[in-house]
């Protein structure tokens, strides 16, 4: 009690002063201060389940959202295109193009007599008829068509204008033919950018052979080529209106024929200017985002010099099953190779346990009739030391007792990785792509937490009381190297976005756990289901 | 000559929205409270978190403190305990009590092997105690909870309480005992030194 005494004198009345050892580094306050007053308050660590939560509401909505808005796809068959024009100098109009469309067609051409067209949707058929369907999704022509115009021209754009969002039914006009028209135009429709036809979703081609008109100074190549066209993805509407003459060189005028969506796209990959929106089918230089929830299985390889150590313990294991996050970049390269850069997070468990010998003396028992027991465990990712506690029954013979304690753990772990791979595209289809993926990362070990969750005792008569883990495992590798191959197969949902569903391998280098002769590998597997969009 | 201000004058600064009377405040405790981590959380890195971490609460607390109840350091210690506690029941360690039972027996120390010890070497021997004892004897010795406190704080019987306490007491002067025939402690074990 003496001692007691100077102990606390000691530490509460003697003066600090001189203690230099007791000062705090000045970083301590300095962090102090900027947790008080100079940084603002730190967001919140959004637990995993809320973050897979909102990720899979946010899947959801949008694929309503997409499944809502986007319409049917129309037969190549139904050919129509939509027109606006009530212009008496349009000629002759050759238009050799298929447009694919989700969306219905609704063009505004304004030519300079003023007269506003509005057509819901234009076929240029064999028969040399342009006709109206506001349910339209592709545009088909025919090569070097020669449509002749009529006075109904007016009377249906009229009509048309008037009635721009209610047009259901076919209509059609005829131009006549009067002159040979030459030159081929091909608008690329890109997303937002005047003097290029824009549509369909979001960015599309559109093809027209437009032959001079010989006999009128007007013609639709310069209105077409003074046109603005832009769309509006949401409201399915295409606007088609007049605009300066400089905007032609804005557009792109080559040659080219195409007869199907396949076709399209193929032609539009075949050329750099070309872009058809896909994520799947990229041009260079796109950046894609990516975000995606995964399954994840760890699997433990000990050594066999850990196994033969600790199979006298009857040590079993699970592998690891958990969940992770991910998000990334990717940027092409090449036309079928991008890179691709993500960060991920997953939350692992996994259990283990293995029986130990312990020796119940009853001398050492306290006012309670327990003993209490320093164990190590074994796990997969090396030793825990614990604390038990084990209570013997009055009705049990007060001796010396040897007992075999089946130990129980459970473990959790929350693990980093950052990942920089190569992924190698094979289209199968224009909506599918199947990808093959190699690359190399790190991942670190946030934290392990292990938990006694229970062990029982071979003899009756004796009970399991209190448990704790006293040490964590301390031989750990947090860092290591790993490389990683996979594959993935995408499906476009819409030209910006898309859906995978990925696989990946995940070798680490080097051992999670090291300690003299033993050592444990991680592999890493995921099953990732995985959102993409165009940025 | 111009005199220290009182802890309630700073105090009041602070709650004024003073950042320079906070630093006056730091400045004057700071070496106490690092001390009390220390003992409870043994590692100096665990120990500078805590010290932030306390520092932290007694601010966003200090519009709580009543000078009528206790005096500032016995509050802002008790803040700073709690915080260590806290950290320890984060790891799991407040029923680290260790059994040392078959050390041998019973080592009386003389009472002057504590005087001749500094602060730091005292330390250094607290440090040496099992976490378990440890913190217990921190808690009862050096801070004055009492047992039926200290069964609360650490969710443990009193009856526990009181073992761990002579467990420790028992430690402590097997662990003196080397020490006494020494010039000082062996400060190898956790070097403390600046």
């Amino acid at each position: 009690m003496q001692n007691d005494k100077k102990i606390k004198d000691a530490f509460n009345n003697r003066s600090l002063d001189n203690e230099d050892w007791l000062s705090p580094p000045s970083a301590v306050f300095e962090n102090i201060e900027d947790e008080l007053f100079n940084k603002k308050k730190r967001k919140p660590f959004f637990p995993l389940w809320l973050q897979i939560g909102i990720f899979v509401m946010f899947l959801i909505g949008l694929l309503t959202y997409r499944f809502n808005t986007a319409s049917t796809e129309i037969a190549d068959s139904s050919n129509n295109v939509v027109v606006e024009n009530k212009s008496d100098v349009l000629s002759n109009i050759n238009i050799e193009n298929e447009i694919p469309s989700s969306s219905t067609l609704q063009n505004q051409k304004q030519l300079d007599s003023n007269e506003e067209i509005s057509v819901e949707a234009l076929t240029v058929n064999d028969s040399k008829e342009i006709s109206f369907n506001s349910t339209t999704e592709s545009i088909k022509n025919t090569k070097n068509n020669n449509v002749e115009s009529s006075k109904s021209d007016s009377k249906i754009a009229n009509q048309s204008s008037s009635d721009k969002n209610s047009i259901n039914q076919n209509r059609s006009i005829s131009i006549t033919n009067e002159t040979n028209l030459g030159i081929e135009v091909q608008a690329n429709f890109a997303n937002n950018r005047k003097g290029t036809v824009s549509n369909f979703e979001s960015t599309t081609n559109i093809n027209v052979i437009q032959q001079e008109n010989n006999n009128t100074n007007q013609s639709l190549s310069t209105d077409l080529n003074s046109a603005i066209f832009s769309d509006d993805i949401n409201k399915n509407n295409i606007g088609l209106e007049k605009y300066n003459t400089s905007a032609i060189e804005q557009l792109n005028v080559i040659p080219v024929t195409l007869r199907s969506e396949d076709d399209l796209e193929q032609n539009l990959l075949a050329n750099n200017n070309a872009s058809y929106a896909n994520p799947i089918l990229l041009k260079q230089n796109d950046w894609i985002f990516t975000i995606g929830t995964s399954l994840s299985f760890w699997n433990f390889k000990l050594n066999e010099n850990y196994q033969t150590a600790l199979q006298p313990a009857d040590f079993t294991y699970t592998n690891g099953k958990g969940i992770a996050i991910f998000t990334g970049v990717e940027k092409s390269f090449a036309s079928s190779f991008r890179v691709k850069a993500t960060v991920g997070f997953e939350n692992i468990n996994f259990k283990s346990g293995h029986n130990s010998s312990i020796n119940y003396n009853p001398a050492l028992e306290e006012s309670n009739m327990s003993n209490d027991f320093s164990l190590t465990m074994a796990s997969p990712l090396g030793f825990i030391e614990s604390e038990i506690n084990v209570r013997r029954s009055d009705g049990v013979n007060a001796e010396a007792t040897d007992l075999v304690v089946d130990l129980n753990n459970s473990h959790k772990v929350s693990n980093f990785d950052f990942g920089m791979s190569v992924l190698k595209q094979f289209s199968i289809s224009n909506r599918l792509a199947l990808n093959l993926e190699g690359g190399a990362g790190l991942n670190h070990l946030i934290s392990l937490d292990n938990d006694l969750y229970k062990f029982s005792l071979s003899k009756e008569g004796f009970q399991s009381g209190n448990s704790s883990i006293t040490a964590d495992q301390n031989e750990l590798k947090k860092t290591r190297p790993y490389f990683l191959i996979g594959g993935s197969s995408m499906y476009k949902i819409n030209p910006n976005s898309s859906i995978g569903l990925s696989y990946q391998l995940k070798q680490d280098f080097n051992s999670i756990y090291q300690s003299g002769d033993f050592n444990t590998l991680l592999k890493r597997q995921f099953l990732i289901l995985e959102y993409r969009v165009k940025l | 000559m111009k005199t220290a201000k009182s802890d309630i004058e700073i105090i009041d600064e602070i709650l004024a929205g003073s950042k320079s009377a906070f630093k006056l405040l730091y400045e004057r405790y700071s070496r106490n409270h690092f001390l009390t981590c220390i003992r409870y959380v043994k590692n100096r890195t665990d120990a500078e978190d805590m010290l932030q971490e306390s520092y932290i609460k007694i601010f966003k607390d200090l519009k709580q403190f009543d000078a009528k109840k206790a005096n500032f350091s016995t509050w802002s210690n008790r803040v700073v305990i709690n915080t260590c506690l806290m950290k320890l029941r984060k790891k799991n360690v407040l029923k680290d009590f260790e059994n040392f039972m078959d050390r041998g027996n019973d080592i009386k120390i003389e009472s002057s092997a504590i005087d001749n010890l500094s602060l730091q070497e005292l330390t250094n021997v607290i440090l040496q105690l099992p976490k378990g004892y440890r913190t217990v004897f921190n808690l009862f010795v050096i801070d004055g909870f009492s047992h039926k406190e200290i069964a609360e704080k650490l969710d443990i019987s009193e009856n526990t309480s009181k073992t761990q306490l002579s467990k420790a007491r028992k430690n402590l002067q097997k662990i003196l005992k080397p020490n006494i025939n020494c010039s000082s402690t062996d400060m190898s074990f956790l070097n403390y030194a600046k």
